[in-house]
């Protein structure tokens, strides 16, 4: 692939938060690989009794990722007339969770992120009949 | 064996005006810029069964058994 790469020019910038691996990369780079693991647990009662989150214990975190791959050879050339790209001004309120941002040309880029939700209602009797709002203890 | 598929780009001028984004997250990207290719995935698992609805148990360990507890 030949690749000539091109140079961004760009007014202003303005990111008011990058937390949890983000990245604001100005400038080219090359491979980027992100990858993000959570489990999202929301329990009506806190219980910080004993570590019981465990990422082994839920398939979602080490099923195998499916590669997608080309089904015919392609013999892929590009070019660029015009060797800068003219952006105005960029307003981005976070980057966060190993995501990218980027002002530049780079290599490859691949992200995984791989979520699990959990609700746990542990303030509600243990009974399946009846809808959650009858099962409720308003008693407190 | 048929001849490999030609593909020729010519990348035109770009020129943006402006960008209001609220969140880039989650191993998504934003790119002002030329790449490769860019591989993204997301496995994201809200099944009906992630709803629980028991008094205090804790949650799974990871060999699987629910009534594992430790010693």
């Amino acid at each position: 692939m030949n690749r000539d790469p091109r140079s961004t020019t760009l007014l202003s910038l303005y990111v008011n938060t990058v937390s949890s691996s983000g990245i604001v990369h100005l400038g080219d780079g090359q491979d980027t690989n992100m990858a993000s693991r959570a489990l999202a647990v929301q329990r009506a009662i806190a219980n910080f009794q004993d570590d019981e989150f465990f990422f082994e214990a839920y398939p979602i975190f080490y099923l195998p990722q499916l590669v997608p791959e080309a089904e015919v050879p392609v013999r892929f050339r590009s070019e660029s007339p015009w060797p800068t790209l003219q952006v105005g001004c960029v307003y981005a309120l976070g980057v966060s969770s190993s995501s990218t941002f980027r002002v530049g040309c780079s290599g490859p880029v691949q992200g995984v992120t791989r979520i699990k939700h959990i609700r746990h209602f542990n303030n509600l009797v243990a009974s399946p009949v009846g809808t959650s709002a009858e099962n409720r203890d308003y008693s407190s | 064996m048929s001849s490999p598929l030609s593909l020729h780009v010519t990348n035109g001028p770009v020129s943006v005006g402006c960008i209001n984004l609220v969140g880039v997250s989650s191993s998504s990207a934003l790119l002002l810029g030329d790449t490769e290719s860019i591989t993204l995935y997301s496995y994201f698992d809200t099944p009906a069964e992630s709803m629980i609805v028991t008094p205090m148990a804790p949650l799974p360990l990871p060999g699987g058994g629910e009534e594992q507890n430790e010693p």
